[in-house]
């Protein structure tokens, strides 16, 4: 009986849950997460801290220690779009940080672009979603999760 | 027949009306537990801020989810990245049984978080609680898991003395095979870190000796090698350890990415610069 209203639940959603904004999603616009799909990056983790190290300038005023959560999509071509973030203090509560941190951390995520887009059981490829946790501390990038 | 077709009409209209009545009206206990149940689920394919609505709906009415539900609420929220929810939860859980939440939070901490005093505190509490047992939180020695936070932390003699528990602990029971190569590997690492690179090319070798694969023991032992002026060697392992990552050969994870784990980016770009 549970899961027969789990099954119920989600295919509800996933039948009607649709993102529109600024990247175009394929076919049904349905989402899945990157844990399920296998979403890849050229290069991996180490090509984002790349990235990230050549192009992020150290903030050394304001609230300059916490986390960005940067979420955003990646379509069925590999494109991304449709960021989002939060940000968080190192005792994982929600509040601001310097905005020019939350913008170059954004804005570097924003310029990712050799994703390779995750599958799905039949090897077709699909809408995922991702997230980028950037920890800052006193102004500098000290890790980037998950991978 | 007619009589029979009100009768089924009206036994279905009853069914309905006491259905409502029960999961829209009284909403009862078992309501709210199968409402953060599916809202736990729906986390797993990404609906994230709808399944956590729907959990905290639970939580607001119930109050009095076990240790084990609050972990399991976590779970989701750390992989979808929400670390204030995912975090929250876990510190009920931690606050309820530390004796059940401890180990794997602490582990949580350290690989996901990368948060290595926080995971000490957790660690060495879910440690005291069984003083003479090493205890394998998420299937890691616990001894190894501390030496990992230290090494995070920059205390690498601290590590080195916990790697060594580590090992002792593991042959107490077991032959050197048994001991994961991610045990040597790490001490190696940290013995590299201090800059004790013979020392450390020795436990990259015994790392290979268990898993011959492991690329990341070729690359950072050809590091090594090449830092001791033996270039030649060190050249070739690094080749070693690009073709064994072209194969697909190395230590990782599906969700995160491991401590020193080498990708092939990384030594092409080592190969290229020398």
């Amino acid at each position: 009986m549970r899961n027969l209203i789990y099954i119920l639940i989600i295919t509800i959603f996933f039948s009607c849950n649709k993102k529109k904004g600024e990247l175009d999603l394929c076919g049904l616009g349905i989402l899945r997460p990157y844990y399920l799909t296998g979403l890849d990056y050229e290069g991996g983790i180490f090509a984002i801290k790349e990235k990230y190290k050549n192009e992020y300038i150290t903030v050394k005023k304001g609230q300059n220690s916490g986390i960005v959560k940067i979420r955003f999509d990646v379509n069925c071509k590999g494109e991304t779009g449709n960021f989002e973030f939060e940000t968080y203090n190192l005792n994982y509560e929600l509040t601001t940080i310097n905005d020019s941190i939350v913008n170059q951390t954004v804005l570097i995520a924003r310029k990712l672009n050799d994703w390779t887009s995750g599958t799905n059981d039949d090897n077709e490829n699909i809408n995922s979603f991702k997230f980028l946790a950037i920890k800052v501390i006193n102004g500098e990038i000290k890790e980037i999760l998950p991978k | 027949m007619i009589k029979w077709i009100k009768r089924i009409i009206l036994g279905i209209l009853s069914t309905v009306l006491i259905l409502i009545l029960l999961f829209v009206i009284i909403k009862p206990k078992s309501y709210y537990i199968i409402n953060s149940m599916v809202g736990s689920q729906m986390q797993w394919f990404g609906y994230d801020k709808e399944g956590n609505e729907m959990i905290e709906k639970s939580i607001k009415k119930l109050k009095n989810f076990s240790a084990s539900q609050y972990h399991s609420f976590s779970v989701q929220n750390t992989k979808n990245g929400n670390y204030n929810k995912a975090i929250e939860y876990l510190d009920k859980a931690s606050k309820l049984e530390p004796e059940e939440v401890d180990g794997y939070y602490g582990w949580l901490l350290l690989y996901y978080y990368r948060d290595y005093e926080k995971a000490l505190f957790h660690l060495n509490r879910y440690d005291s609680f069984t003083p003479d047992f090493d205890d394998y939180p998420q299937g890691d020695n616990i001894l190894f898991t501390k030496a990992l936070c230290h090494k995070g932390l920059g205390q690498y003699n601290k590590a080195l003395d916990l790697f060594d528990n580590a090992i002792k602990s593991e042959l107490k029971e077991h032959d050197e095979s048994w001991i994961p190569h991610q045990v040597y590997f790490q001490k190696a690492r940290t013995l590299h870190l201090l800059g004790q690179q013979k020392k450390a090319i020795e436990y990259y070798d015994k790392t290979i000796k268990l898993w011959d694969k492991s690329a990341e023991s070729f690359y950072y032992k050809g590091l090594a090698q090449i830092e001791i002026n033996d270039s030649l060697t060190g050249r070739k392992n690094l080749n070693i350890a690009l073709d064994l990552v072209k194969k697909g050969y190395k230590t990782s994870d599906s969700y995160v990415a491991l401590f020193d784990e080498v990708y092939q980016m990384e030594i092409e770009k080592t190969i290229n610069e020398l």
